[in-house]
């Protein structure tokens, strides 16, 4: 039984009209930024959720956590459907599934010291007891997340750790309460490349070590095809292809994975010819072109794809849990 | 032959509220021509960002600059503001991290383009809105566009027009501060690609100043390697990657992951030095997996370390090599627990 369970989950926003539409007396389309999103996360596990700004990808994950309430479809977490929990019947829930945000500059409080940062959620979920008790807990969250000695942080404000030591701190506030599912958004990206590889060695040894499972979103993916053990690349509010992080990226069946792959800069001497630059952007979430999503940019899209949306499939030869959204997907592995 | 631009031991010295004098840039030696692509990289704070502000003369008022900037071998820098001002978006030119959201919303984009075009003077408001169509065509928007307002122009395009904007004056030297950081993978495919063109099609003369190895690795034939404030490695940008001479180009290339390569990653302990107070020895000796006795007396200095490349350490005196074999393990020779 997969840790979360996510199905057919739909997240539109309204909007207000654009003055075109008031003028022609047409509604307003709405912003459909999780169109149909399909996934499970499993204990131990490091989901990639891959995308470029605004395909998606953090909706998703702020959905998932119930921080916001889903259109339609349905979330499982731990065998229980939270889909339409009521505030306060999740509170007991949060403990279990935390989020780490993109910016430690931003997500810890300037004004408190390590400890209050560490004993906050301790208190809010009225756990470990005594001052002397809490105390204990905020080094050893401290130890697991390396900052040693621990003893030496608890005092300090964010103001006076580097980046990489502020990240690793809201990373231990959010595992210091115990939680299964963790939401990591971009964890390391305001991060110096030099300590980015500590802090994603520290989230994978959460995974293997303590089994939590994490859903890591990210733009970038050299750093998914590192760490994660499986990658969902998502395009305009869909999955488009997902499969076994290495699987996924040394044989893309999505026209859209292919391309990402290979534009992404190459460390080696070895990288390859400059690869098909798609033109344009990404469409507008409140216009999402018919069919299949991609085509208006996909190299080789043809007619059919302009009115067939096709869904996530099993694709010919690769292992059981390799899927994409083409029709060409069995083609495009010849190429 | 005189290269187009030259940098000459540049130095920059911050002071801060408290009056602490902070030495941002220690040194620096940089040169262009026409046409070149050359790559500035280190991490934050190590003065890259400082250094090209300081050939453009923009520096804030509490900042000191000493060293030479000679354009086509004339001295630009003494004489301050007076000096560079004749060269400035004229000569160099400059596009700003974030320069995409720089532009005023309540004006169109053209028109903003065709302001800057008539700074340089000779051209009637009509040729200068001509101009600013030309100069959109040029960087991939197509000239209908021009009266569109900033709103209008998708993040990818903003870039561009600031791109244009940059070139509005026909300048020969292009100081990009990381012209893509805040776009997506696709779009910075893009932009890269029209730098390119701009150097080989229009003989621009781009430095490249950037946080991401790869991309300038992709973009450079040249690379120099920042760290607290010097230049701690340069050459051939494949050198660089292929025989690193200093540690921490080895091991800034090992932290920069690579889709096709499944060797771990590496993670440099520790944080650069503060800049507040002089550096004995070696700047990165205390994060070196390499440091010995004479690296934390002795200050390196650049110089020829093999073939085309130059290094600042130590190790290159002694034959040794910055690393020891070409073995994978040697990638994760900079990890270790602990803060980083």
């Amino acid at each position: 039984m997969a840790l979360l369970e996510v199905e057919d989950l739909r997240r539109y926003y309204g909007r207000g009209r654009t003055l075109s539409e008031v003028v022609a007396r047409r509604h307003a389309p709405p912003v459909r930024a999780v169109d149909d999103v399909s996934f499970e996360l499993h204990k131990g596990e490091m989901l990639a959720l891959v995308g470029e700004s605004g395909c998606g990808k953090t909706t998703t994950a702020q959905t998932v956590l119930r921080l916001n309430s889903p259109t339609a479809g349905t979330i499982s977490f731990a065998e229980q459907d939270i889909t339409k929990l009521h505030h306060r019947e999740l509170r007991p829930l949060r403990r279990r599934m935390q989020i780490v945000y993109q910016d430690p500059y931003e997500s810890l409080n300037p004004r408190y010291r390590v400890w209050q940062t560490l004993v906050e959620p301790l208190e809010i979920h009225g756990l470990g007891g005594s001052h002397a008790e809490r105390r204990e807990l905020a080094l050893e969250a401290l130890r697991r997340v390396e900052l040693q000695p621990a003893e030496r942080f608890l005092d300090r404000y964010p103001h006076e750790l580097s980046g990489g030591q502020r990240q690793r701190v809201a990373i231990a506030a959010a595992l210091i309460v115990g939680p299964e599912l963790l939401v990591a958004d971009e964890p390391v990206s305001m991060l110096d490349v030099s300590v980015r590889a500590g802090v994603m060695g520290l989230l994978k040894r959460l995974c293997r070590d303590d089994e939590v499972g994490i859903l890591m979103i990210t733009h970038d993916l050299p750093l998914a095809a590192h760490f994660a053990d499986r990658i969902a690349v998502m395009y305009l509010g869909r999955i488009v292809e997902i499969g076994g992080a290495r699987q996924v990226l040394r044989d893309p069946r999505h026209p859209y994975t292919r391309a990402l792959r290979d534009v992404a800069p190459r460390r080696g001497r070895e990288r390859a010819e400059r690869a098909q630059i798609l033109k344009g952007e990404p469409a507008n979430a409140s216009a999402i072109p018919a069919g299949c999503r991609f085509h208006p940019r996909c190299p080789r899209a043809e007619d059919v794809c302009s009115r067939t949306d096709v869904g996530l499939t099993h694709v010919e030869g690769g292992p059981a849990n390799h899927e994409a959204a083409c029709l060409f997907a069995n083609e495009i592995r010849n190429d | 032959m005189t290269p187009l631009l030259e940098v000459q031991d540049l130095h920059v010295w911050f002071e801060d509220a408290a009056g602490n004098e902070i030495a941002a840039v220690r040194g620096v030696d940089l040169e262009i021509d026409a046409a070149d692509r050359v790559g500035l990289v280190g991490e934050s704070g190590c003065g890259k960002s400082t250094t090209i502000l300081a050939i453009m003369g923009l520096l804030p008022s509490n900042a000191t600059v000493a060293g030479r900037v000679l354009l086509d071998g004339e001295e630009i820098l003494a004489g301050g503001d007076r000096t560079i001002r004749p060269h400035r978006w004229r000569d160099i030119a400059m596009v700003f991290q974030g320069a995409m959201n720089a532009f005023n919303p309540v004006r169109p984009i053209g028109v903003q383009i065709a302001d800057a075009v008539q700074i340089r003077g000779g051209r009637t408001r009509k040729e200068a809105a001509e101009r600013a169509r030309e100069l959109l065509e040029l960087v991939g928007i197509p000239r209908e566009r021009a009266g569109g307002f900033p709103h209008q122009f998708s993040g990818g395009m903003r870039q561009r027009a600031a791109i244009a904007l940059a070139l509005a004056c026909e300048p020969r030297i292009l100081l990009a501060d990381e012209p893509t950081t805040a776009l997506d993978v696709m779009v910075q495919a893009q932009i890269m690609l029209l730098l390119e063109h701009l150097c080989s099609e229009q003989g621009l003369a781009l430095l490249l100043v950037s946080h991401d190895l790869s991309l300038v690795l992709d973009l450079c034939p040249r690379m120099n390697v920042m760290y607290a404030g010097e230049i701690i490695e340069r050459g051939p940008s494949d050198a660089l990657a292929d025989t690193p001479t200093h540690p921490y180009t080895r091991l800034m290339f090992a932290a920069t992951p690579d889709i096709f390569d499944e060797s771990p990653l590496a993670s440099i302990p520790g944080a650069p030095p503060s800049l507040d107070r002089e550096i004995v020895g070696c700047p990165f000796q205390p994060r070196c997996d390499r440091a010995f006795e004479r690296c934390v007396n002795e200050t390196p200095v650049l110089k020829h370390s093999q073939e085309e490349q130059e290094a600042a350490c130590h190790l290159n005196d002694l034959g040794r090599k910055a690393s020891p074999d070409s073995s994978p393990a040697n990638r994760t020779t900079g990890v270790r627990n602990g803060a980083a």
